[in-house]
């Protein structure tokens, strides 16, 4: 996605004063400012660059209450689990600590966060904002400018095939799928409260819903039927994903701040259910190494997770890169018997074996061959 | 032309432009919303504008620090 001209950020089209109901909004209403000054400068006192965050119900509260009462609550707008998986891996009693975590987080996490504006309106503050289309509002966030624009080393590389050597998603490259065909509105906008991972709010999407065959008892697919309820889809129909290791974070003598992450490395790791849920009920599913480690923060605080064990560094994982027919469907052997699939603790850094204690896969768990 | 009679002169035809012409006004003439936001708002004037915006967005880049990006950035995010 290329960058966007200073100019072309803040340009506004013309038509959207007319064919846009917002348009008919005053600037002033959402934005503050003085539209009676001639100098820009001065007219720009006091001016709210992004009008939904964080007071979502001033600027749209009036006309989409409903949405918008949810919608502040919601993964996108509060970043939840990231501070639950920090607090559950802190000691929340020390509370320097806990200052200085939030500091940590605030300059190097917190602007991954999306407002109602940054999926509507204008690209997300993380990358450098700019409207999408001279601000007419867009009911469905545009693929490439809003929700790849934030998930993009991960989910876009992979739903693409810009992983070189490994396609596209079957959705993406026989269907050109867009991302809202499976993450509906109301799972965007519904309010999760304190989960641990997006796979715990209570709307999600799942491919039984559009593919009730593969879980029917009368399944055609007698693969379907022997691991149903067992095996997550994607361990069978998925391929090689991201895995990344060692974030940390600081900032350079100027002040900028920064991020550093160790390694990127394709990989592929079926292991034991970290999230095992009625909706979710799976014994095997695929896991992916996020870049946790506990040095993360070594730059604000030294020591800042003292209970870091207490979860996996190996995260439950959907791949966005669907095929049909994997080298896992090529034969029952594919998987059975073959460790090197597997997260057993040979695949984990010692460091780890601990966090990962509850993922990890005993040689004696590996389903034999066949 | 005998016994053709003007419509609008018909009794029904009056009352049918009594009712007609508040209709024009409304939807026909431009919104008086829109139309005093446009002619009086600074903001709309400049932002819709490309020749304006990119002279003063050269002054903002000329006299405002533009944000930067730390060149220890390492890896993907």
């Amino acid at each position: 996605m290329a960058p966007l001209e200073l100019y072309e950020k803040v340009y506004v089209d013309e038509d959207f004063l007319s064919d846009d109901p917002h348009g008919e909004v005053g600037c002033t209403n959402c934005h503050g400012g003085d539209p009676s000054d001639p100098n820009w400068k001065t007219a720009h006192a006091n001016v709210v660059k992004d009008p939904s965050f964080k007071n979502a119900k001033t600027a749209c509260g009036d006309c989409h209450d409903e949405i918008v009462t949810s919608a502040k609550k919601s993964l996108h707008y509060t970043l939840e689990p990231y501070w639950n998986i920090l607090h559950t891996r802190m000691d929340t009693s020390n509370h320097a600590a806990m200052q200085k975590v939030s500091e940590a987080f605030g300059n190097h996490c917190a602007s991954c966060h999306s407002s109602c504006g940054q999926c509507h309106i204008s690209r997300p503050n993380a990358v450098a904002g700019g409207f999408v289309d001279g601000h007419f509002f867009h009911k469905r966030p545009d693929m490439e400018t809003n929700c790849t624009a934030c998930h993009g080393s991960r989910v876009q590389d992979e739903y693409m095939g810009k992983n070189k050597g490994y396609p596209a998603d079957v959705h993406y490259a026989k269907a050109n799928m867009n991302c809202n065909k499976c993450h509906s509105e109301k799972e965007m906008h519904t309010a999760d409260g304190h989960v641990m991972s997006r796979y715990q709010a209570d709307v999600h999407q799942t491919c039984e819903s559009c593919h009730p065959d593969a879980v029917s008892t009368n399944s055609p697919v007698e693969m379907h039927k022997i691991h149903q309820g067992k095996v997550e889809c994607q361990v069978c129909h998925s391929v090689t994903y991201k895995n990344c290791y060692g974030c940390h974070v600081g900032k350079d003598k100027q002040g900028l701040a920064y991020y550093q992450v160790d390694s990127t490395i394709m990989d592929f790791k079926i292991g034991k259910n970290p999230l095992k849920s009625k909706d979710r009920p799976y014994d095997f599913v695929l896991l992916r190494h996020v870049p946790t480690n506990p040095h993360l923060f070594d730059y604000y605080i030294k020591d800042a997770f003292p209970n870091f064990n207490k979860l996996p560094t190996f995260k439950y994982a959907t791949p966005h890169n669907i095929q049909r027919k994997t080298p896992q469907t090529a034969s029952c052997n594919a998987c059975h018997g073959n460790k090197k699939l597997f997260l057993t603790k040979e695949a984990v850094a010692p460091g780890e074996l601990k966090a990962n204690e509850s993922v990890i896969v005993k040689e004696s768990e590996i389903p034999p061959k066949r | 032309m005998r016994g053709h009679k003007c419509y609008l002169l018909h009794p029904s035809g009056g009352l049918f432009l009594f009712l007609l012409l508040p209709l024009l006004f409304l939807f026909l003439l431009p919104n008086p919303v829109f139309s005093q936001t446009q002619s009086q708002s600074q903001c709309i004037a400049c932002h819709t504008n490309a020749k304006k915006l990119i002279e003063i967005t050269r002054i903002i880049k000329q006299t405002t620090p533009q944000p930067k990006k730390s060149n220890l950035t390492k890896g993907e995010g």
